[in-house]
């Protein structure tokens, strides 16, 4: 159950102010996915052969032409969905802050995340498309799954969620996709948000079998610039919310092997993301959230308009 | 070469070491931050950590090594270490008295390589040579004195042979000191380097003065003989300060060995000849007679490298030998080996003794021509003597009655056989003369030999007084007395050993001249015996040659040894062994230059003169009896009375050491060892100390060492 607790309620207003903000900003742009869309429509015509269904037969053509084509339409049905959130402590951090209970809405990874993915369910909610929602790691989590679903009441219980969750621990991302993708139809689609801090081997098999099964699998990949770039101004003894022994490092020293060893794994993560034909989008958190909402939605690159000020 | 030292003068300071400990505690310090800090790519960390060990590991200790280091040399430097350099270069240290002394030894006449060889004067001095290349420093050296420097000059080898004081005193004229520079001229003596030390303490009068020493270095011993002599000077007060004159690659060869050897007719000459430095040199080889014919050889002698640190052990340099074959026919005398094609010209000739080669001439006196062969000591003597006329056998006997001895040339022959003659007194004079020459006399018994006679002619030649013969056994009935197999460790018997020394005890002796017991001052010893202890051959050596006498005949009269198989080798061998050096009356002597020869004297009355190579008289000094010279110079020395045959030959030679041109040792050593703090120069390190601290620092503190972690 969601914690109807007064700070929560606070949190769920401020992510559907946020989403819906986001989302107007989409909204003006100029084309939505198409592959968000669905509809049923004509796909050809195949000589009839005993055995196929008698509904199916084009008498039209039949009276033109005296022969008996079939008509064959595409599969009518909704596309489902899957928000899936990264919670570890990693996505909780920010430089010159430390782990909190509650991750502000923006800021950091964590609130980035938040912000993201309800503004993802709300503008899916608009579109009336199923939308669910997994919780990888973190506490307070009221429901780790929520399988998509259309409606407003999924759209609240989403928020609920996402308002409800204190990041922490490790995600386990390789185990809880396979979690997820066990209970996800073979049509649907599956949205990561997470900043990936994990060994890549870990989780790209499971990425993987989500591609093979031909699930779209789309990476919005969290991450911080100023962490990346290691801008903390003195020496300090850097340790993990998840855990781990803390290691001290001056930062002005190995400022530049570190940007060598983040553009290795940056690539290293893109390829294994794109291994499959999954969409990777890197994600800075100092960019507004309506920004890779629609690089989401189009695969573009041009900016929407912005909406309610500044998000 | 001196050693190094380090020494500080203020080793208090070093106290201060311990500010070292400052950058220690810094360092591990900054290994801890306090500050912690959640970070949300530890992922990467550890990624950027495993990039960065091996990087750690490196930079790390070397950031502290260099913080130690900057600290430890302001330490030192507050130490004021200083470090003591060996160093030979000249720096006269102001006392006002320099003694020059001048090796001139026959080393130094070495052709520097390269160097155009004009030579100059006797013994080959030329304006390449090392002893040149002396001179001229010496000269720079005095004329860089101070004015009131008052010098002295030694030469290793003065005109007198030995180490020799030049100016009798130290003066304060340049010029007279650089003419008695250039007075030094070359030698074929040895280096006596403690002599030359020696005259120069002299010189000093016990007061401390500078001996600059100008040498190569080389030959073995000379510098550690010169120790004592350094150390004394030290002790004085005084410094050696020598100037090493080497050549870059000395290189030498020279005749080592000459060693004749085969038997008296023909035979083989041996020569060795030794390398000295590296690489291989070739030189032709030519051995000059004494009668003047020559023999030449192309000879490759292989190197025989040096060590490049002073004071080590030199490797022993092996001798290649050449052969010549020695005609037939030589008169004896002195002869030569002259090399071709050398640096060390002075030391290319060598010279030495050849014996007479050529048939052995034998005479045989005939006392008792018999009337048919088997009773002719004659017969059986020629037939073991030439068994084939002659041929082949290096023998070539002679037979003469006693009245013809006179008018014969003894000389001419190497063994007399004196068979069964009645009457020696004619030729006692003769016979005395030719065995003390080294001739061979041979005496054999028979019914001729009185005792008497003998004894009272030949008492200086004979073995032991003879008596009267006898017959030791019955002489129709009886086969006779056996002699005793000798010893094969005689060298008369040694051919004897594999086989035939049983035959002499198939020897039958019925009658034998008999002796008297052997006078007390008398060389002689019995060689051959009968069973029971009768001598039957003695052998007396007198002078240089020497004599036998045969109780028994050599014919059948009194004994069958002529029948016998081991006669003819035994002939052969005595007069081999007789006849093995010539008969002339000339001793030889080896004598090398630089060292006195000591030569005796057939009577204490004689006084001869001794000439050298070219004939001049060179003076000499001696004892009743005998005769005393240094030669100056290598050649053939006669040593004569006026009117008569020489009485000896004196093959000189130079000092083999001076042709090992590789330095052997080093006087810087030598004197560094007895005292390491004269031959060196201290190098103030306080300031360099301190200019790599500041440098260090200056690094720190430009961040050349800044890095994670």
């Amino acid at each position: 159950m969601i914690p109807w607790e007064p700070e929560v309620l606070s949190r769920i207003r401020r992510l559907a102010l946020v989403a819906r903000c986001a989302v107007e900003g989409v909204l003006h742009g100029e084309h939505p996915s198409r592959a968000l869309a669905s509809s049923v429509t004509f796909a050809d015509y195949k000589p009839y052969a005993p055995g196929d269904p008698v509904r199916d037969l084009d008498w039209r053509v039949w009276a033109r032409t005296d022969r008996l084509v079939v008509r064959r339409t595409q599969a009518e049905s909704d596309l489902p969905v899957l928000l899936v959130l990264d919670a570890s402590g990693d996505m909780s951090t920010r430089p010159g802050g430390s782990a909190g209970d509650r991750p502000p809405i923006e800021g950091n990874k964590a609130g980035y995340a938040l912000g993201l993915l309800a503004t993802l369910a709300w503008y899916l909610y608009l579109r009336r498309e199923p939308v669910g929602l997994a919780v990888l790691g973190g506490e307070d989590v009221p429901w780790r799954i929520l399988s998509p679903r259309a409606g407003r009441h999924q759209l609240g219980s989403i928020l609920g969620v996402l308002a409800s969750v204190r990041p922490s621990g490790r995600a386990d991302l390789g185990r809880g996709l396979q979690v997820v993708a066990a209970g996800l139809r073979r049509r649907s689609m599956l949205v990561l948000a997470s900043d990936l801090m994990e060994e890549v081997e870990s989780w790209a098999p499971a990425l993987h079998a989500l591609g093979r099964r031909r699930t779209d699998v789309r990476v919005l990949h969290l991450y911080d610039p100023r962490e990346l770039d290691l801008q903390f101004p003195r020496p300090a003894r850097f340790f993990s919310p998840e855990g781990g022994a803390p290691l001290a490092l001056d930062p002005a020293g190995v400022r530049e092997d570190f940007r060598a060893v983040v553009r290795a794994w940056t690539e290293e993560v893109r390829r294994a993301v794109t291994a499959w034909q999954g969409l990777y989008l890197p994600v800075p958190t100092d960019r507004p959230l309506a920004d890779p909402l629609f690089r989401l939605l189009s695969g573009g690159s041009r900016r929407p308009k912005p909406a309610c000020g500044r998000a | 070469m001196s050693s190094w030292s380090f020494s500080f003068l203020a080793a208090g300071a070093l106290a201060l070491a311990v500010l070292a400990l400052g950058p220690l505690i810094a360092h591990l310090a900054r290994q801890d931050p306090i500050e912690r800090q959640a970070f949300g790519a530890m992922m990467l960390v550890e990624r950027l950590v495993r990039r960065l060990r091996r990087r750690r590991r490196i930079q790390d200790p070397v950031r502290l090594a260099v913080r130690l280091l900057a600290v430890l040399l302001v330490v030192v430097a507050t130490a004021r270490p200083g470090l003591g350099i060996p160093d030979t270069a000249l720096r006269l240290g102001g006392v006002g008295r320099v003694v020059v002394v001048l090796d001139n030894s026959l080393s130094m006449s070495l052709e520097e390589d390269g160097a155009l060889r004009t030579l100059v004067g006797q013994g080959g001095a030329s304006e390449g040579t090392l002893l040149a290349r002396a001179r001229r420093e010496a000269v720079a050296l005095v004329r860089e004195l101070p004015p009131d420097a008052r010098v002295g000059v030694v030469a290793v080898v003065g005109p007198e042979g030995g180490p020799e004081r030049i100016l009798p005193t130290l003066v304060q004229d340049p010029d007279r000191v650089v003419r008695a520079l250039e007075a030094v001229q070359p030698s074929w003596s040895g280096t006596d380097l403690a002599g030359a030390l020696r005259e120069a303490r002299s010189l000093l009068g016990g007061e401390p003065g500078e001996v600059v020493v100008f040498t190569d270095e080389a030959g073995p011993g000379t510098v550690a003989g010169a120790v004592p002599e350094i150390e004394r000077i030290l002790a004085a007060g005084g410094r050696v300060l020598p100037r090493g004159v080497q050549d870059a690659s000395p290189r030498n060869v020279t005749v080592s060995t000459v060693t004749y050897g085969g038997g008296v007719e023909g035979g083989s000459l041996r020569v060795g000849l030794t390398g000295f430095g590296k690489g291989e040199a070739e030189t032709v080889v030519t051995v000059t007679l004494p009668d003047g014919s020559r023999m030449t050889a192309f000879v490759q002698v292989p190197g025989c490298p040096g060590s490049d640190a002073p004071g080590d052990a030199l490797p022993a340099c092996e001798p290649v030998e050449v052969r010549f074959t020695v005609p037939p026919e030589v008169p004896g005398g002195v002869a030569s080996v002259a090399l071709s094609g050398d640096r060390l010209a002075s030391d290319d000739t060598h010279w030495f003794h050849l014996p007479r080669v050529g048939p052995s001439r034998v005479l045989v006196v005939d006392g008792d021509p018999g009337p048919t062969p088997i009773q002719s000591e004659v017969y059986f003597l020629e037939r073991a003597l030439a068994p084939w006329g002659g041929l082949g056998t290096g023998v070539r006997p002679e037979v003469t009655a006693p009245d013809g001895v006179p008018d014969l040339d003894l000389g001419q022959y190497r063994v007399v056989f004196l068979a069964n003659v009645s009457e020696p007194r004619p030729l006692a004079d003769t016979l005395s003369a030719f065995v003390r020459g080294g001739g061979g006399l041979v005496i054999t018994g028979g019914d001729n030999v009185t005792p008497e006679r003998y004894n009272a002619a030949l008492s200086t030649l004979l073995p032991a007084p003879l008596r009267r013969s006898r017959n030791l056994v019955s002489f129709d009935v009886e086969e006779g007395v056996p002699l005793v197999a000798p010893d094969t460790g005689e060298e008369l018997f040694t051919p004897f050993a594999r086989q035939g020394r049983a035959g002499f005890t198939a020897v039958r002796v019925r009658r034998a001249i008999l002796f008297d017991p052997v006078p007390g001052d008398v060389q002689a010893r019995t060689l051959l015996a009968l069973e029971g202890g009768l001598p039957f051959l003695l052998e007396r050596t007198v002078g240089r040659g020497r004599v036998f006498v045969l109780a028994g005949t050599v014919d059948l009269a009194w004994n069958d040894l002529p029948l016998q198989a081991v006669f003819l080798p035994f002939v052969q061998r005595l007069v081999t062994c007789l006849g093995g050096e010539s008969a002339d009356a000339t001793a030889r002597f080896e004598g090398t230059v630089g060292e006195v020869v000591h030569i005796p004297l057939p009577g204490p009355s004689l006084a001869p003169r001794v000439a050298d190579p070219d004939g001049h008289a060179v003076s000499t000094h001696g004892i009743p009896g005998w005769i005393r010279f240094t030669p100056q110079r290598p050649g053939p020395y006669t040593v004569s009375v006026e009117g008569a045959p020489p009485l000896a030959w004196v093959a000189a030679n130079p000092p083999a050491p001076e042709s090992d041109v590789r330095r052997q040792d080093s006087l810087a050593r030598a004197e560094s060892a007895l005292d390491p703090t004269r031959l060196q120069r201290r190098v103030e390190l306080g300031l360099p100390a301190l200019a790599g601290a500041l440098l260090l620092m200056l690094l720190q503190a430009g961040g050349w060492t800044r890095h994670g972690g």
